[in-house]
Protein backbone atom coordinates (compact mmCIF):
# COMPACT_ATOMS: atom_id res chain seq x y z
CA UNK A 1 0.00 0.00 0.00
CA UNK A 2 1.13 3.44 -1.23
CA UNK A 3 1.19 6.53 1.23
CA UNK A 4 -1.62 9.04 -0.08
CA UNK A 5 -0.82 11.27 -2.22
CA UNK A 6 -2.11 13.76 -0.18
CA UNK A 7 0.41 13.24 2.73
CA UNK A 8 3.17 13.66 -0.11
CA UNK A 9 1.71 17.12 -0.54
CA UNK A 10 1.61 18.23 3.48
CA UNK A 11 4.94 17.05 3.95
CA UNK A 12 6.52 18.83 0.92
CA UNK A 13 4.20 22.03 1.47
CA UNK A 14 5.42 21.74 5.51
CA UNK A 15 9.19 21.55 4.15
CA UNK A 16 8.55 24.82 1.66
CA UNK A 17 6.95 26.77 4.33
CA UNK A 18 10.21 26.12 7.15
CA UNK A 19 13.22 25.69 5.02
CA UNK A 20 16.71 24.33 6.47
CA UNK A 21 19.98 25.84 5.49
CA UNK A 22 21.97 23.86 3.04
CA UNK A 23 25.10 21.55 4.67
CA UNK A 24 28.08 23.45 5.23
CA UNK A 25 31.54 22.46 5.50
CA UNK A 26 31.83 22.14 9.39
CA UNK A 27 35.25 20.70 9.86
CA UNK A 28 37.10 24.20 10.46
CA UNK A 29 34.23 24.96 12.48
CA UNK A 30 35.33 21.76 14.65
CA UNK A 31 38.96 22.18 14.79
CA UNK A 32 38.51 25.56 16.01
CA UNK A 33 36.22 24.49 18.91
CA UNK A 34 38.91 21.68 19.42
CA UNK A 35 41.58 24.43 19.71
CA UNK A 36 39.65 26.32 21.71
CA UNK A 37 38.56 23.27 24.01
CA UNK A 38 42.68 22.99 24.82
CA UNK A 39 43.18 26.20 25.43
CA UNK A 40 40.46 26.33 27.85
CA UNK A 41 41.52 23.53 29.61
CA UNK A 42 45.10 24.92 30.01
CA UNK A 43 43.69 27.79 31.44
CA UNK A 44 42.07 25.78 33.79
CA UNK A 45 45.36 24.41 34.67
CA UNK A 46 46.94 27.29 34.85
CA UNK A 47 44.25 29.34 36.81
CA UNK A 48 42.32 27.13 39.20
CA UNK A 49 45.02 25.38 41.54
CA UNK A 50 46.15 29.04 42.58
CA UNK A 51 42.78 29.39 43.81
CA UNK A 52 43.66 25.83 46.23
CA UNK A 53 46.93 27.80 47.21
CA UNK A 54 48.84 25.56 45.21
CA UNK A 55 51.31 25.73 42.74
CA UNK A 56 49.94 26.07 38.85
CA UNK A 57 50.46 24.15 35.87
CA UNK A 58 52.89 21.13 35.33
CA UNK A 59 55.35 22.36 37.90
CA UNK A 60 53.41 21.22 40.28
CA UNK A 61 54.38 17.47 39.22
CA UNK A 62 57.83 18.19 39.52
CA UNK A 63 58.26 15.60 42.31
CA UNK A 64 57.26 12.68 39.81
CA UNK A 65 59.66 11.15 37.65
CA UNK A 66 59.85 12.32 34.43
CA UNK A 67 59.92 9.20 32.20
CA UNK A 68 56.89 7.90 34.81
CA UNK A 69 55.00 10.76 33.95
CA UNK A 70 55.64 11.45 30.15
CA UNK A 71 54.49 7.21 29.89
CA UNK A 72 51.48 8.22 32.03
CA UNK A 73 50.72 11.22 30.07
CA UNK A 74 50.99 9.19 26.32
CA UNK A 75 48.98 6.00 27.95
CA UNK A 76 46.09 8.12 28.94
CA UNK A 77 46.00 10.38 25.75
CA UNK A 78 46.48 7.00 23.98
CA UNK A 79 43.45 5.96 25.79
CA UNK A 80 41.67 9.06 25.18
CA UNK A 81 42.33 9.02 21.03
CA UNK A 82 41.34 5.47 20.62
CA UNK A 83 38.14 6.17 22.67
CA UNK A 84 37.09 9.27 20.70
CA UNK A 85 37.64 7.28 17.44
CA UNK A 86 35.54 5.00 18.65
CA UNK A 87 32.52 6.93 19.88
CA UNK A 88 32.30 9.24 17.02
CA UNK A 89 29.83 8.06 14.37
CA UNK A 90 31.48 6.21 11.40
CA UNK A 91 32.40 8.75 7.88
CA UNK A 92 29.10 7.66 6.41
CA UNK A 93 26.99 6.78 8.76
CA UNK A 94 24.52 9.21 10.89
CA UNK A 95 24.17 7.24 13.91
CA UNK A 96 26.36 6.70 16.85
CA UNK A 97 28.07 3.30 17.15
CA UNK A 98 26.30 0.21 18.53
CA UNK A 99 24.77 0.58 21.88
CA UNK A 100 27.17 -2.23 23.47
CA UNK A 101 30.12 -0.39 22.34
CA UNK A 102 29.10 2.73 23.41
CA UNK A 103 28.47 1.25 27.12
CA UNK A 104 32.08 -0.18 26.68
CA UNK A 105 33.26 3.13 26.45
CA UNK A 106 31.68 5.36 29.52
CA UNK A 107 32.15 2.38 31.88
CA UNK A 108 35.58 1.09 30.65
CA UNK A 109 37.40 4.65 30.21
CA UNK A 110 37.00 5.42 33.64
CA UNK A 111 38.40 2.30 35.06
CA UNK A 112 40.67 1.76 32.38
CA UNK A 113 42.28 5.46 33.47
CA UNK A 114 42.25 4.47 36.93
CA UNK A 115 44.00 1.07 36.47
CA UNK A 116 46.52 3.14 34.20
CA UNK A 117 47.37 5.40 36.92
CA UNK A 118 47.69 2.99 39.64
CA UNK A 119 49.81 0.56 37.80
CA UNK A 120 52.49 3.76 37.96
CA UNK A 121 52.14 3.69 42.00
CA UNK A 122 54.26 0.72 42.34
CA UNK A 123 57.34 2.60 40.19
CA UNK A 124 57.96 5.58 42.24
CA UNK A 125 57.35 7.36 45.63
CA UNK A 126 54.64 9.73 45.74
CA UNK A 127 56.24 13.21 46.70
CA UNK A 128 53.10 14.46 48.79
CA UNK A 129 49.70 12.27 49.89
CA UNK A 130 46.05 13.66 49.15
CA UNK A 131 42.83 13.14 49.35
CA UNK A 132 41.84 13.93 45.68
CA UNK A 133 39.36 16.66 45.75
CA UNK A 134 41.70 19.12 43.87
CA UNK A 135 42.20 16.54 40.96
CA UNK A 136 37.69 15.69 41.31
CA UNK A 137 37.61 19.50 41.31
CA UNK A 138 40.48 20.00 38.39
CA UNK A 139 38.39 17.60 36.16
CA UNK A 140 34.83 18.26 36.65
CA UNK A 141 36.29 21.75 35.37
CA UNK A 142 38.19 21.11 32.35
CA UNK A 143 35.50 18.26 30.82
CA UNK A 144 32.87 20.37 29.61
CA UNK A 145 35.31 21.81 26.93
CA UNK A 146 35.93 18.83 25.15
CA UNK A 147 32.12 17.54 25.67
CA UNK A 148 30.84 20.43 24.32
CA UNK A 149 33.43 19.72 21.09
CA UNK A 150 32.52 16.26 20.52
CA UNK A 151 28.72 16.93 21.11
CA UNK A 152 29.66 18.94 18.41
CA UNK A 153 31.35 16.57 15.88
CA UNK A 154 29.13 13.80 16.90
CA UNK A 155 25.93 13.83 14.80
CA UNK A 156 24.04 15.90 17.86
CA UNK A 157 21.08 13.96 16.65
CA UNK A 158 20.76 10.07 17.99
CA UNK A 159 16.98 8.72 17.54
CA UNK A 160 18.08 5.26 19.74
CA UNK A 161 20.21 5.58 22.34
CA UNK A 162 20.57 9.31 23.10
CA UNK A 163 21.47 8.30 26.92
CA UNK A 164 24.06 6.11 26.13
CA UNK A 165 25.66 8.35 23.42
CA UNK A 166 26.01 10.86 26.02
CA UNK A 167 27.40 9.01 28.33
CA UNK A 168 30.56 7.35 26.19
CA UNK A 169 30.81 11.40 25.10
CA UNK A 170 30.68 12.34 28.97
CA UNK A 171 33.85 9.15 29.40
CA UNK A 172 35.74 10.69 25.90
CA UNK A 173 35.49 14.18 27.90
CA UNK A 174 36.74 12.83 30.89
CA UNK A 175 39.69 10.99 29.84
CA UNK A 176 40.80 14.45 27.65
CA UNK A 177 40.27 16.19 31.17
CA UNK A 178 42.52 13.37 32.40
CA UNK A 179 45.21 14.15 30.64
CA UNK A 180 45.04 17.71 31.20
CA UNK A 181 44.84 17.04 34.69
CA UNK A 182 47.96 14.21 34.96
CA UNK A 183 49.72 17.19 33.45
CA UNK A 184 49.67 18.93 36.94
CA UNK A 185 48.80 15.28 39.87
CA UNK A 186 51.91 13.57 40.24
CA UNK A 187 50.19 10.79 42.87
CA UNK A 188 49.07 7.49 41.67
CA UNK A 189 48.47 5.64 44.86
CA UNK A 190 44.90 4.15 44.96
CA UNK A 191 42.51 6.08 46.96
CA UNK A 192 43.60 9.11 45.46
CA UNK A 193 43.27 7.73 41.75
CA UNK A 194 39.86 6.32 43.06
CA UNK A 195 38.13 9.66 44.29
CA UNK A 196 40.17 12.48 42.28
CA UNK A 197 40.66 10.22 38.90
CA UNK A 198 38.26 7.81 38.52
CA UNK A 199 35.32 8.86 40.29
CA UNK A 200 34.65 12.12 38.17
CA UNK A 201 35.19 10.10 35.31
CA UNK A 202 32.27 7.74 36.20
CA UNK A 203 30.28 11.19 37.31
CA UNK A 204 31.08 12.58 33.75
CA UNK A 205 29.43 9.38 32.24
CA UNK A 206 26.59 9.83 34.43
CA UNK A 207 26.14 13.86 33.84
CA UNK A 208 26.61 13.11 30.09
CA UNK A 209 23.92 10.58 29.90
CA UNK A 210 21.72 13.12 31.20
CA UNK A 211 22.64 15.52 28.66
CA UNK A 212 22.26 13.38 25.90
CA UNK A 213 18.94 12.73 26.31
CA UNK A 214 18.24 16.16 26.13
CA UNK A 215 20.78 17.00 23.58
CA UNK A 216 20.57 14.59 20.82
CA UNK A 217 17.09 12.96 21.45
CA UNK A 218 14.32 13.45 18.60
CA UNK A 219 12.27 16.29 18.90
CA UNK A 220 8.77 16.57 17.73
CA UNK A 221 9.17 19.06 14.72
CA UNK B 1 -0.91 -11.28 6.72
CA UNK B 2 -0.42 -13.90 4.50
CA UNK B 3 2.72 -11.83 3.39
CA UNK B 4 4.13 -13.08 6.53
CA UNK B 5 3.48 -16.51 6.39
CA UNK B 6 4.60 -16.26 2.57
CA UNK B 7 8.09 -14.58 3.82
CA UNK B 8 8.14 -17.38 6.03
CA UNK B 9 8.09 -19.94 3.45
CA UNK B 10 10.67 -17.90 1.57
CA UNK B 11 12.96 -17.18 4.33
CA UNK B 12 13.33 -21.24 4.82
CA UNK B 13 14.67 -21.19 0.98
CA UNK B 14 17.11 -18.41 2.63
CA UNK B 15 15.19 -15.75 0.03
CA UNK B 16 13.42 -12.71 0.40
CA UNK B 17 11.01 -10.96 -2.50
CA UNK B 18 11.88 -7.75 -0.90
CA UNK B 19 14.33 -5.89 -2.66
CA UNK B 20 16.73 -3.36 -1.66
CA UNK B 21 16.55 -1.16 -4.77
CA UNK B 22 16.15 2.55 -4.19
CA UNK B 23 18.53 2.71 -1.26
CA UNK B 24 21.84 3.98 -3.10
CA UNK B 25 19.40 6.58 -4.90
CA UNK B 26 17.57 7.99 -2.11
CA UNK B 27 21.22 8.34 -0.27
CA UNK B 28 22.11 10.16 -4.03
CA UNK B 29 18.67 12.27 -3.16
CA UNK B 30 19.60 13.13 0.11
CA UNK B 31 22.72 13.88 -1.03
CA UNK B 32 22.00 16.45 -3.30
CA UNK B 33 19.43 18.28 -1.33
CA UNK B 34 22.15 18.73 1.77
CA UNK B 35 24.32 20.14 -1.11
CA UNK B 36 21.16 22.76 -1.96
CA UNK B 37 18.96 20.97 -4.22
CA UNK B 38 15.61 21.97 -3.05
CA UNK B 39 13.71 20.22 -5.69
CA UNK B 40 15.78 16.94 -4.86
CA UNK B 41 13.79 16.63 -1.71
CA UNK B 42 10.74 15.64 -3.73
CA UNK B 43 12.58 12.29 -4.77
CA UNK B 44 14.12 11.78 -1.16
CA UNK B 45 10.01 11.36 -0.61
CA UNK B 46 9.24 9.37 -3.46
CA UNK B 47 12.21 7.12 -2.41
CA UNK B 48 11.50 6.53 1.37
CA UNK B 49 7.75 7.39 1.66
CA UNK B 50 6.60 3.86 0.54
CA UNK B 51 9.18 1.82 2.64
CA UNK B 52 8.63 4.21 5.72
CA UNK B 53 4.85 4.03 5.03
CA UNK B 54 4.86 0.22 4.93
CA UNK B 55 7.07 -0.43 8.04
CA UNK B 56 5.01 1.70 10.09
CA UNK B 57 1.75 0.03 8.51
CA UNK B 58 2.87 -3.12 9.46
CA UNK B 59 4.09 -1.86 13.46
CA UNK B 60 0.78 0.54 14.43
CA UNK B 61 -1.71 -1.35 11.64
CA UNK B 62 -3.35 2.20 11.51
CA UNK B 63 -2.81 4.42 8.45
CA UNK B 64 -3.41 7.81 10.60
CA UNK B 65 -0.58 7.06 12.98
CA UNK B 66 1.51 5.70 10.01
CA UNK B 67 0.86 8.47 7.70
CA UNK B 68 1.81 10.90 11.16
CA UNK B 69 5.35 8.49 11.65
CA UNK B 70 6.45 8.70 7.80
CA UNK B 71 5.11 12.75 8.14
CA UNK B 72 7.36 13.33 11.07
CA UNK B 73 10.69 10.90 10.12
CA UNK B 74 10.83 13.13 6.56
CA UNK B 75 10.34 16.44 8.40
CA UNK B 76 13.24 15.34 10.74
CA UNK B 77 15.16 14.42 8.44
CA UNK B 78 14.41 17.78 6.26
CA UNK B 79 15.67 19.27 9.95
CA UNK B 80 18.87 17.91 9.97
CA UNK B 81 19.64 18.82 6.26
CA UNK B 82 22.62 20.62 7.48
CA UNK B 83 24.04 18.09 9.52
CA UNK B 84 23.88 15.24 6.46
CA UNK B 85 26.88 14.09 5.90
CA UNK B 86 28.86 13.60 2.38
CA UNK B 87 28.10 10.06 1.46
CA UNK B 88 26.03 9.53 4.41
CA UNK B 89 23.26 6.65 4.16
CA UNK B 90 20.16 7.88 4.82
CA UNK B 91 18.06 4.91 5.05
CA UNK B 92 19.11 3.65 7.87
CA UNK B 93 19.12 7.11 9.87
CA UNK B 94 15.70 7.30 8.62
CA UNK B 95 14.37 4.20 9.72
CA UNK B 96 15.80 4.32 12.93
CA UNK B 97 13.69 7.60 13.43
CA UNK B 98 10.24 6.11 12.43
CA UNK B 99 11.00 3.04 14.84
CA UNK B 100 12.06 5.77 17.35
CA UNK B 101 8.61 7.87 16.97
CA UNK B 102 6.85 4.63 16.29
CA UNK B 103 8.30 3.18 20.12
CA UNK B 104 6.99 6.75 21.76
CA UNK B 105 3.49 6.02 20.22
CA UNK B 106 2.90 2.53 21.41
CA UNK B 107 4.94 4.07 24.95
CA UNK B 108 2.10 6.61 24.97
CA UNK B 109 -0.51 3.90 25.17
CA UNK B 110 -1.61 4.62 21.06
CA UNK B 111 -0.63 1.23 19.50
CA UNK B 112 -2.26 -1.20 21.93
CA UNK B 113 -5.99 0.94 20.62
CA UNK B 114 -4.16 0.96 17.03
CA UNK B 115 -3.50 -2.44 16.42
CA UNK B 116 -6.89 -3.16 17.44
CA UNK B 117 -8.45 -1.41 14.43
CA UNK B 118 -9.38 -3.55 11.10
CA UNK B 119 -6.32 -2.40 8.74
CA UNK B 120 -5.58 -4.84 5.96
CA UNK B 121 -1.98 -5.92 5.65
CA UNK B 122 -0.16 -3.51 3.05
CA UNK B 123 0.73 -6.61 0.71
CA UNK B 124 -2.49 -8.53 1.32
CA UNK B 125 -4.25 -9.59 -2.09
CA UNK B 126 -7.26 -6.66 -2.47
CA UNK B 127 -9.10 -9.29 -4.53
CA UNK B 128 -11.84 -10.38 -2.27
CA UNK B 129 -11.82 -13.86 -1.82
CA UNK B 130 -14.62 -16.31 -1.18
CA UNK B 131 -16.01 -16.64 2.46
CA UNK B 132 -13.88 -19.86 3.05
CA UNK B 133 -10.77 -18.89 1.87
CA UNK B 134 -11.44 -15.78 4.08
CA UNK B 135 -11.94 -17.67 6.86
CA UNK B 136 -9.01 -20.00 6.43
CA UNK B 137 -6.92 -16.60 5.44
CA UNK B 138 -8.10 -15.06 8.46
CA UNK B 139 -7.11 -18.00 10.91
CA UNK B 140 -4.09 -18.59 8.76
CA UNK B 141 -3.25 -14.60 9.63
CA UNK B 142 -4.03 -14.64 13.10
CA UNK B 143 -1.79 -17.69 13.64
CA UNK B 144 1.01 -15.76 11.76
CA UNK B 145 -0.01 -12.26 14.00
CA UNK B 146 0.01 -14.43 16.80
CA UNK B 147 3.62 -16.39 16.35
CA UNK B 148 5.32 -13.25 15.50
CA UNK B 149 4.02 -10.55 17.88
CA UNK B 150 4.84 -13.82 20.25
CA UNK B 151 8.83 -13.49 19.64
CA UNK B 152 11.21 -11.69 21.46
CA UNK B 153 10.94 -7.68 20.17
CA UNK B 154 15.06 -7.58 19.17
CA UNK B 155 14.66 -10.92 17.34
CA UNK B 156 11.17 -9.09 15.60
CA UNK B 157 12.77 -6.32 14.93
CA UNK B 158 15.83 -7.88 13.53
CA UNK B 159 13.44 -10.19 11.13
CA UNK B 160 11.26 -7.96 9.77
CA UNK B 161 14.02 -5.52 9.04
CA UNK B 162 15.90 -7.74 7.36
CA UNK B 163 13.19 -10.00 5.68
CA UNK B 164 10.29 -7.29 5.64
CA UNK B 165 11.99 -4.37 5.06
CA UNK B 166 14.30 -5.76 2.87
CA UNK B 167 17.74 -3.89 4.50
CA UNK B 168 20.86 -5.50 4.56
CA UNK B 169 22.30 -7.00 7.80
CA UNK B 170 24.64 -3.50 8.24
CA UNK B 171 21.94 -1.11 7.74
CA UNK B 172 19.84 -3.34 10.14
CA UNK B 173 22.68 -3.22 12.35
CA UNK B 174 22.73 0.74 12.51
CA UNK B 175 19.24 0.74 12.53
CA UNK B 176 18.51 -1.08 16.01
CA UNK B 177 21.86 0.08 17.25
CA UNK B 178 23.74 -2.97 17.58
CA UNK B 179 26.29 -5.17 15.89
CA UNK B 180 26.07 -7.27 12.21
CA UNK B 181 26.51 -10.33 14.47
CA UNK B 182 24.03 -9.26 16.65
CA UNK B 183 21.43 -8.92 14.16
CA UNK B 184 22.52 -12.43 12.40
CA UNK B 185 21.86 -14.20 15.64
CA UNK B 186 18.41 -12.45 16.27
CA UNK B 187 17.68 -12.57 12.88
CA UNK B 188 18.37 -16.52 12.87
CA UNK B 189 16.73 -17.50 16.03
CA UNK B 190 13.29 -15.66 15.00
CA UNK B 191 14.03 -17.80 11.85
CA UNK B 192 14.10 -20.81 13.92
CA UNK B 193 11.38 -20.07 15.99
CA UNK B 194 9.04 -19.54 13.22
CA UNK B 195 9.71 -22.38 11.30
CA UNK B 196 9.41 -24.93 14.65
CA UNK B 197 6.21 -23.12 15.39
CA UNK B 198 4.98 -23.52 11.81
CA UNK B 199 6.04 -27.26 11.90
CA UNK B 200 4.67 -27.89 15.12
CA UNK B 201 1.46 -26.12 13.64
CA UNK B 202 1.42 -28.19 10.45
CA UNK B 203 2.13 -31.44 12.62
CA UNK B 204 -1.05 -30.54 14.53
CA UNK B 205 -3.43 -30.15 11.50
CA UNK B 206 -1.81 -33.38 9.99
CA UNK B 207 -2.84 -35.28 13.26
CA UNK B 208 -6.19 -33.93 13.44
CA UNK B 209 -6.94 -34.96 9.49
CA UNK B 210 -5.99 -38.24 10.75
CA UNK B 211 -8.68 -38.43 13.79
CA UNK B 212 -11.97 -39.91 13.44
CA UNK B 213 -14.72 -37.95 12.51
CA UNK B 214 -16.96 -36.55 15.25
CA UNK B 215 -20.29 -38.24 15.62
CA UNK B 216 -22.37 -35.32 16.74
CA UNK B 217 -22.03 -31.26 16.13
CA UNK B 218 -21.78 -31.01 19.59
CA UNK B 219 -18.19 -32.85 19.24
CA UNK B 220 -17.59 -30.34 16.81
CA UNK B 221 -18.21 -27.00 18.72
CA UNK B 222 -16.20 -28.49 21.45
CA UNK B 223 -13.22 -29.70 19.30
CA UNK B 224 -12.93 -26.52 17.16
CA UNK B 225 -10.34 -24.03 17.02
CA UNK B 226 -12.11 -20.74 18.26
CA UNK B 227 -12.30 -17.92 16.08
Amino acid sequence: MMPPESLKMRVLEAVRQHPMPRRTNTLPFTIGLAAFAAVAMSGVLLWVPSLFGEVAGPAHAAGRPAVSGAWILSGTMALALAATWLVLPSRRSMLSPPRGLLLAVAIGVPLLVGAWLVLWHGTYADPFTRTGWRCFALTALTAPWPFATLAYASRRLEPRHPGTTGAALGSVAGAWAAVMVELWCPLAAGSHVLLGHVLPLLLLALAGSAFGLRLFRLRRV
Amino acid sequence: MQAVMGQVALMMDGRSDVGAAGASRADRAMDRYASGEDAAFAEVYDELAPRLHRFALRWTRSRSAAEDAVQQTLLQIHAARHRFVRGGAVVPWAYAIARRLLIDLGRRGVREVLRADDVRDPEEPSAAPSPEEALHHRRVAAEARRNLASLPSGWREAFELVKFEGLSVAETAEVLGITRGMVKIRAHRATAALREEAARRLHGSLESATRPAPRSPRDISEGGTPT
